[in-house]
C-alpha cells in the first residue's frame, strides 16, 4: 500500500474549500436592489409593521444619507454599493408555519447540512433553535415550553406583533439609531432577527439559539437581536452563522442589543463562521457588526465570540458597565486565514462602583490575513473600585501575515485597578519539535498547540458549541502550515 | 478674549518670524504649502485624540529681549561640555571641546549640514518654517566622548516662542552622553518648540537624557527623529518634571540590523498639567531589540497620554520588541490614557506590551505609617519605589540625583537616591 504522506495531505488540505459553500434552491421573495424611502416602506409594509416602527426606520434612514462610511479600522476592502443590495429576501411561503412539519423540505434539508437537523436537537439537546435564513426568521422551536415559563423567545417581527411594548421600551436603548454608519443602516432595512424576554427570577432552562443563514445572491443581511434579562433572571444564547460560496461580497450589517436588568446574567456566545472568500481572496462576506450590552446593578453580561469565518470583519462587542457591582466580560478567539482581515475586540465602559470587567482576546492570523484586536477600557470618574484585566496574544502563522494590538485605556478615577497586557509571537518550535518527535504530525502538532492557546476562551463556550468550534478551528487553519 | 475670532493655524504663525537657519530644500520644499492648508489638529485626529490645543492656539506670541543671567543656576551636571541657548541666541559655549567633537550653532550651519530627517507632524512642519536657532553636532568615526556634552534650553519672558532645530550625528564607532535640559525664566504661556534628528551610525553608542522642566504655564513641544544604523545601540530618557503642557513626538527607525533600542520615560504631574508621549519604534530590519518602559504619577487634576507603537515591517524576523507603561493615580481628578499599540507584519517576533493603571499601594503606605514613618514620608517611599525601575535606568549618577532632586522639592518627596 503506498504511503500516505504529510505532503499529500498538506495538498489536499489545501484544496477543502468552505464546507457550508452550498445554495439551497428555496423560492425567494427578493425586492429590487437599492435604498431610499420607497424601500424602507416596502419592508416595513410586508413585515405588517405598526407606524411607530415605521417611523423609526425612515428617521434612521434620514440620519444614514447623512453618514459617512467610518474608515479608521485596519481594514482594506471595496467600500459596498449600498444601491446595489436587495434589502429584503425572504423564503417564499404561502402560509405561515403552524408547525415544523409544515417547512419546506429543502429548508430542512439546508439545516440539516449544517448539522442543525431540528428534530434531532429538539430531542437530544433541549436546545431552542430561532433560524434565520436570508432575512427572515422561518422557524423557531420549543416556543411552548418556554412560554410555561414567561420566556418569550421568537422573531423580531413576530415580538413586533405581539410584544410591541417591550420592543418599543428597549429597542434602540443599547444602539441608538445614530451610533454609527452600519448601526444606523440596520435601524432603517432590518428585516428580522430575534427576540428575547427572560421574566423576573426565571432561569431560562434551555440554551436559546439563533442560526443565521445567507442563502440567496445579491442580498444583504440585517438581522436585530434583542435580549432582555428581566431583574434576577439568567439566559444563555447562542448564535452561529454560515453562508454560501459566492463571488461578490455579500454586507451582513446586524445589531444586537442585550438588556441585564438588576441581579441578571445574560451568557451570549457567537460561533461567526460566514463565507470567508476562496484562497484568492474573492469573495465573502463583509461583517459590520454592532453588539452590545448594558448592565444595571449586580448584573453580568459575558460575550463569548469564535470568529473564523468573514472576508472582513468589524465587530466590537461591548458592555456598559452602568450599575453598581455589575460584571462583563469579553472571550474571543479570532482566526484570521487566506486574505481575511478581521477587526475585533470590545468595549468596557465603567460607569458604576465595584464594577470588573475582563477581556481575553486570542487572534490567530495565517496565510495573508490581518487581525487586529482593538479595545477601549474607559473608566468613569465615578467608578470607584473599578477593576479590569485585559489580555490579548496573538498568534502568528506565515510569515505574510499581519498581527496587531491597538488597545485603549482611559482611566479618571484614582481608585481603580487596570491591567492590560498582549504579546504576539509564533508557535514555539519547541514545542512543534515536542510534538514531533513524539511521532505526531505537523498539521496535528499545531492544531493541539492552536487548541491549547484558545482553552481559555473555548472552556466559556457552552458543551456543543466548544465542540463544533473547536473543529472550526481545525478547519479554518488547516492548510496554512509552513 | 477681545475677539471672538476662532484661532487658527494662521493666526498663530502671523506672530512668527521666518526661520533663521538655513535649512535645505529638502526640508523647506513643500513645508510651506503644506502648512497653508493645515490647521490644528483636533480630537477628530488619532494623534490628537486625548491632547487638546486651544489653548495653544489662542496664545498670541511675542518676543521678548532677553535679561542677562547666570546659565549655571540652570546647570544639571558639574562636570560635562555645556551649551546654552537662552531664547533664540546661544549665551554659552564651553571651549574645552576636545578633538573629534564638532558642533556648529545658529548661522554657523549651512544647509549642507542638515540631513534629510523628514516627520509630517504640523509640530514638525513649523519647526522648519520658523527654525530660529540650534545645533549640528557630529562625533567623528571611533571617537569615545570623555564626558557628557549638555545642552540648555532656556525659555525667557512671557508668551515667548522658541523654534530650535537641532541635529546630532555619531559617526562609526563613536560614543557619546548627551544631556538636554528644557527651562525656563520669567515665563508665561510661552511656546517651545524643539525638534531633533539623531543619526547613528554603524556601532554606534548614545544615551540621550532629556530633562523638561519647564514653567508651570509653558507650552513645549519636543520632537526626536531617531535613525539607527547597522550595530548601533541607542537610549533615550525622558524625564518630564513640570510644564503646563508637554508632547512628546518620538520615532525610532531601525534602519539595520542588530541593533538594540532603549525608551525609558518619567513623568510626574500634578495641577492642571498635561504630558502626552508619543513613541514609534520602527523595526525595518531582522534581528533587533526594543525595549521602552514609561511611569508616571499623576496628582491634582493632571492629565497623561502614552501611546506607544511597535511596529514590525514584512520581512523584520527575529525582532524582540517590549514595552510596558505604569501609572499610578493619586486624586480621582487625574486622568490617564494609555494606548500601547503593536503593528506586527512579520511571524518570527517576539513582542508584547503591558499597561498597568492603580493608584499608590495603600497597603504599602499602612506598613510604613505602622512602624512610625509619616504619612507624607510613607507616601513619598511607595512612589519612590513605584518610580526608581525607571529611574534607575538612568545611567548617569550626576543626573540621576538631579532628577531626585528636582522631584523632592516639586513635589515634597524625600527621596533618596541609591548609589
Amino acid at each position: 500500500m503506498a504511503n500516505y504522506t504529510e505532503d499529500e495531505l498538506a495538498e489536499e488540505l489545501k484544496n477543502q474549500e468552505y464546507k457550508f459553500g452550498f445554495v439551497s434552491d428555496i423560492d425567494t421573495d427578493t425586492i429590487p436592489i437599492g435604498l431610499n424611502e420607497d424601500i424602507v416602506r416596502l419592508i416595513s409594509s410586508k413585515k405588517e409593521e405598526p407606524q411607530w416602527l415605521l417611523d423609526y426606520r425612515l428617521n434612521a434612514l434620514e440620519l444614514w444619507s447623512t453618514m459617512n462610511e467610518p474608515s479608521w479600522a485596519h481594514v482594506k476592502y471595496k467600500k459596498p454599493d449600498f444601491q446595489a443590495i436587495a434589502y429584503y429576501s425572504a423564503p417564499k411561503q404561502t402560509k405561515k408555519y403552524e408547525s415544523w412539519d409544515d417547512v419546506d423540505p429543502e429548508m430542512k434539508a439546508t439545516m440539516t447540512k449544517l448539522g442543525i437537523s431540528m428534530e434531532e436537537q429538539q430531542r437530544l439537546t433541549g436546545v431552542a433553535v430561532d433560524f434565520v435564513m436570508d432575512s427572515v426568521s422561518v422557524a423557531t422551536s420549543f416556543k411552548e415550553k418556554l412560554g410555561e415559563l414567561g420566556i418569550i423567545f421568537c422573531s423580531f417581527s413576530e415580538a413586533v406583533q405581539n410584544h410591541p411594548d417591550l420592543v418599543q421600551k428597549y429597542m434602540g436603548t443599547v444602539v441608538p439609531t445614530q451610533d454609527n454608519f452600519y448601526a444606523t443602516l440596520n435601524a432603517a432595512v432590518f428585516t428580522d432577527g430575534s427576540f428575547c424576554y427572560i421574566p423576573k427570577g426565571v432561569r431560562c432552562p434551555m440554551e436559546l439559539s439563533t442560526y443565521f443563514r445567507i442563502n440567496a445572491g445579491g442580498t444583504g443581511q440585517f438581522e436585530r437581536t434583542l435580549v432582555i434579562a428581566d431583574e434576577g433572571s439568567y439566559v444563555s444564547y447562542l448564535e452561529g452563522c454560515t453562508a454560501p460560496q459566492r463571488d461578490e461580497n455579500q454586507l451582513h450589517a446586524a445589531v444586537v442589543e442585550l438588556i441585564a436588568l438588576e441581579n441578571a446574567e445574560i451568557k451570549y456566545s457567537t460561533v461567526q463562521n460566514w463565507y470567508p472568500g476562496d484562497k484568492n481572496g474573492l469573495g465573502g462576506i463583509f461583517n459590520f457588526v454592532t453588539k452590545r450590552g448594558v448592565c444595571e446593578k449586580n448584573a453580568k453580561i459575558s460575550w463569548t465570540q469564535v470568529e473564523t469565518g468573514s472576508a472582513v470583519t468589524w465587530k466590537y462587542p461591548s458592555c456598559i458597565l452602568k450599575g453598581d457591582n455589575s460584571v462583563g466580560e469579553f472571550y474571543s478567539v479570532a482566526v484570521t486565514n487566506n486574505y481575511q482581515q478581521a477587526d475585533t475586540g470590545t468595549k468596557m465602559i465603567h460607569l458604576g462602583k465595584n464594577t470588573k470587567s475582563t477581556i481575553i482576546s486570542k487572534g490567530i492570523s495565517a496565510g495573508k490575513s490581518q487581525n487586529s484586536y482593538r479595545g477601549l477600557v474607559q473608566i468613569q470618574k465615578n467608578a470607584h473600585n473599578a477593576r479590569n484585566f485585559s489580555q490579548c496574544d496573538s498568534l502568528l502563522m506565515s510569515s505574510e501575515c499581519g498581527a496587531h494590538t491597538f488597545p485603549y485605556i482611559e482611566c479618571k478615577n484614582s481608585s481603580a485597578k487596570i491591567e492590560h497586557e498582549a504579546t504576539t509571537s509564533k508557535i514555539g518550535e519547541d514545542q512543534l519539535f515536542y510534538c514531533k518527535q513524539r511521532g505526531i504530525s505537523e498539521e496535528k502538532a499545531i492544531g493541539l498547540i492552536v487548541n491549547g492557546y484558545c482553552k481559555e476562551v473555548l472552556n466559556q463556550l457552552p458543551m456543543e458549541f466548544a465542540v463544533e468550534a473547536q473543529k472550526l478551528l481545525t478547519i479554518s487553519l488547516e492548510g496554512s502550515v509552513g | 478674549m477681545g475677539t471672538s475670532t476662532k484661532a487658527t493655524l494662521q493666526s498663530f504663525r502671523s506672530n512668527l518670524s521666518a526661520a533663521k537657519l538655513a535649512l535645505p530644500s529638502v526640508l523647506t520644499a513643500k513645508n510651506e504649502g503644506d502648512l497653508s492648508v493645515m490647521e490644528f489638529p483636533t480630537s477628530k485626529h488619532e494623534a490628537w485624540k486625548y491632547t487638546r490645543l486651544n489653548r495653544v492656539a489662542k496664545i498670541e506670541l511675542e518676543s521678548n529681549v532677553a535679561s542677562p543671567i547666570n546659565w549655571e543656576d540652570f546647570n544639571m551636571v558639574k562636570d560635562a561640555y555645556t551649551f546654552v541657548f537662552q531664547n533664540t541666541t546661544c549665551i554659552y559655549i564651553s571651549s574645552d571641546l576636545p578633538e573629534g567633537i564638532s558642533i556648529k550653532i545658529g548661522n554657523e550651519i549651512g544647509s549642507a549640514d542638515w540631513l534629510s530627517s523628514i516627520n509630517e507632524s504640523h509640530v514638525a512642519k513649523l519647526n522648519v518654517a520658523h527654525a530660529q536657532n540650534g545645533c549640528v553636532i557630529n562625533i567623528a568615526k571611533g571617537v569615545q566622548v570623555d564626558k557628557p556634552i549638555q545642552i540648555i534650553y532656556i525659555t525667557d519672558g512671557p508668551k515667548q516662542p522658541n523654534f530650535w532645530r537641532n541635529q546630532l550625528q555619531l559617526d562609526a564607532g563613536a560614543k557619546a552622553e548627551v544631556h538636554i535640559g528644557y527651562f525656563s525664566k520669567d515665563a508665561i504661556d510661552a511656546y517651545s518648540n524643539v525638534h531633533w534628528s539623531v543619526f547613528l551610525k554603524e556601532n554606534s553608542h548614545l544615551i540621550m537624557t532629556k530633562i523638561q522642566n519647564d514653567g508651570e504655564a509653558n507650552f513645549h513641544f519636543s520632537t526626536e527623529n531617531i535613525h539607527q544604523l547597522k550595530d548601533s545601540n541607542f537610549t533615550l530618557n525622558t524625564m518630564t518634571l513640570n510644564g503646563a503642557f508637554v508632547r512628546n513626538d518620538l520615532l525610532v527607525k531601525v534602519e539595520g540590523e542588530n541593533c538594540e533600542t532603549h525608551l525609558n520615560g518619567a513623568y510626574v504631574m500634578k495641577g492642571n498639567q498635561h504630558v502626552d508621549n508619543h513613541t514609534t519604534i520602527d523595526h525595518i530590519f531582522p534581528n533587533c531589540n526594543s525595549y521602552e518602559l514609561y511611569k508616571g504619577v499623576m496628582g491634582d487634576k493632571s492629565t497623561a497620554v502614552f501611546n506607544g507603537k511597535v511596529f514590525v515591517r514584512p520581512d523584520a524576523q527575529k525582532i524582540n520588541a517590549f514595552q510596558s507603561n505604569a501609572n499610578v493615580l493619586l486624586s480621582d481628578d487625574a486622568t490617564i490614557n494609555s494606548k500601547p499599540e503593536l503593528e506586527i507584519y512579520a511571524d518570527d517576533v517576539k513582542c508584547s506590551h503591558g499597561s498597568t493603571t492603580g493608584q499608590l499601594d495603600l497597603e504599602a503606605v499602612f506598613y510604613l505609617r505602622s512602624r512610625g514613618i509619616s504619612e507624607i514620608d510613607a507616601r513619598s517611599m511607595v512612589v519612590a519605589a513605584f518610580m526608581h525601575d525607571v529611574l534607575s535606568k538612568v545611567a548617569s549618577n550626576d543626573i540621576k540625583s538631579y532628577i531626585y532632586q528636582q522631584l523632592a522639592v516639586r513635589f515634597n518627596l524625600h527621596l533618596q537616591r541609591e548609589d
